[in-house]
């Protein structure tokens, strides 16, 4: 609330100060208060992400999640928001299938991990697929929830002008569903992100998720910690991406 | 009745059901429009006003009756009837250029008449300059003339306008209550007109259509015989306008009560 009334440069300034304060914190008791093989130092995970990246480890394991991630997010959001529209069009059916879309919606996807690498082998194609069932549903429940919530009166007006079904996609649906279809994506990222970690643990030779454990297979809690801070920083790139994408595309707001 | 009636509708019937319960709304209404006339249908709320407007609309199925628009059964939306919306009906990811647009393009206009059709009508409705604005950054009343621009885009030979003028507040009614009539006036289309406020009836109509509270149907009529073009503030100080809004008040309250329960 108040967070609106102050100046950007307070705002971060204030931002600055609370993260510092954090990271010094962490800094100053890590091996002090306690032994920093346990939760390392930001320091140590700095010198780590550097290291890392002159030695190309960094893009190396990057790649592989950005290709999955990206590859999943895109293809659930594609196939959930095209479920979602079509169902939410077909009046009757919508009614019947509905009850089994929660049923599979309330599956743990972690579950579903085994019989993908089953399925796909533990190849780039299974860790894209984990990924798509991630996303799939919040896309789905999305676009469902987007297409039964347009106002009732534009879709009468449209009519009024006897307008066919193509034009009242491109000049009402569409646009009403835009503000959901954005909601979806932003949520998918943080679960693209979720699915293609869990499945490089699963089963795999490259990526964060991979990097992740095989730093704690030895034990090696700076390298955890490095991943995570890999993986949040993809989420703040991706994210800043499709803020920018939604500003452009919802200036009308 | 003339021979060319713009809209006849007769013992129209409409029943609403919502899960088990059915209501009836409208019961034996029957008005008509002639060519070239305004008719306000004024009513206490929940009437079914609005709802024999969706059904002239071809928005609603009636439940039994008969609705012509020109010399045609209603059946599906008919051509060349404009509808203009209580709450605007505005596209809001659209410009108030894109809006007017709207019907423009889906008349599969050349752009280019498209863009001048915009500005004589932007003109026309006294927005020359908010061409980019989105609606969301309008006031009411500007809004609601984009709603008109849009639909005289459309170029209906019928205007159903449901109580187009309701959200506003009083002083920005008057002023575009004042607009719409000088642009009627020189249009002279057909306008079936919905509202709860007589002196707004009064001021605009031929006729003034009463009905009674649900479900409703015509009780009386009143001719507004007052010249045209009409000053839209001085003519409530007329002795005949007095007059009519004190017989039309008669009439409304007299049937405001809701008769009898739903079948």
């Amino acid at each position: 609330m108040s967070e609106a009334k102050q100046s950007p440069f307070a705002l971060w300034l204030g931002r600055l100060v609370v993260g510092i304060a954090i990271l010094g914190f962490w800094e100053f008791t890590s091996g002090r208060w306690y032994n920093d093989f346990w939760i390392s130092r930001p320091s140590a995970i700095a010198a780590r992400v550097v290291l890392m990246t002159v030695n190309g480890d960094l893009w190396y394991h990057v790649q592989a999640t950005l290709e999955e991630t990206v590859a999943g997010l895109f293809l659930g959001i594609a196939v959930g928001t095209i479920l979602g529209v079509g169902l939410a069009w077909s009046g009757r059916l919508a009614g019947w299938v509905h009850p089994y879309v929660m049923a599979v919606y309330s599956l743990p996807k972690v579950a579903l991990a085994p019989l993908f690498v089953v399925w796909l082998g533990i190849g780039l194609l299974s860790k894209i697929v984990m990924v798509t069932s991630f996303v799939l549903f919040v896309a789905f429940y999305n676009a469902y929830e987007g297409v039964r919530n347009i106002d009732p009166d534009l879709l009468d007006m449209m009519k009024t002008y006897r307008a066919r079904r193509l034009p009242t996609l491109v000049w009402v649906v569409l646009p009403s569903i835009a503000v959901w279809f954005f909601t979806s994506l932003r949520l998918g990222i943080g679960l693209a992100l979720i699915g293609s970690v869990i499945a490089e643990l699963e089963g795999s030779n490259r990526g964060i998720g991979y990097y992740i454990t095989k730093s704690g297979n030895s034990l090696d809690t700076t390298g955890i910690f490095a991943g995570l801070f890999i993986i949040m920083l993809m989420a703040l790139v991706l994210e800043a991406i499709v803020a920018a994408t939604e500003r452009r595309i919802l200036r009308y707001r | 009745m003339a021979a060319h009636e713009a809209v006849t509708v007769r013992d129209l019937r409409i029943v609403y059901s919502s899960g088990r319960q059915a209501t009836l709304a409208v019961d034996g209404a029957t008005l008509s429009v002639g060519e070239g006339e305004f008719v306000a249908l004024v009513g206490p709320s929940g009437c079914g006003k609005s709802t024999i407007l969706k059904v002239v609309a071809g928005l609603l199925a009636a439940n039994g009756g008969t609705v012509l628009v020109g010399d045609a059964p209603v059946n599906g939306v008919p051509e060349g009837v404009g509808m203009v919306f209580q709450n605007d009906a505005l596209l809001p990811w659209k410009t108030v250029r894109d809006n007017v647009r709207l019907p423009l393009a889906l008349r599969g206009l050349a752009t280019r008449a498209q863009d001048a059709e915009i500005v004589r009508l932007l003109d026309l409705v006294q927005l020359t300059g908010f061409e980019d604005f989105y609606p969301r950054a309008l006031s009411g009343g500007m809004r609601k003339r984009v709603a008109l621009a849009r639909t005289l885009a459309y170029d209906p030979r019928l205007f159903l306008m449901d109580e187009p003028f309701g959200p506003l507040d009083a002083q920005t009614r008057i002023l575009i209550g004042r607009e719409f009539l000088a642009i009627w006036e020189r249009l002279g289309k057909s306008v079936l007109f919905v509202t709860h406020d007589v002196e707004e009836a009064i001021a605009l109509a031929d006729r003034v259509l009463v009905m009674s509270a649900r479900p409703g149907r015509i009780v009386a009529e009143f001719r507004v015989d007052l010249p045209r073009p009409r000053d839209y503030e001085e003519v409530r100080f007329a002795g005949e306008f007095v007059a009519l809004q004190r017989s039309i008040w008669h009439a409304l309250t007299d049937h405001a009560a809701i008769r009898g329960a739903a079948s």
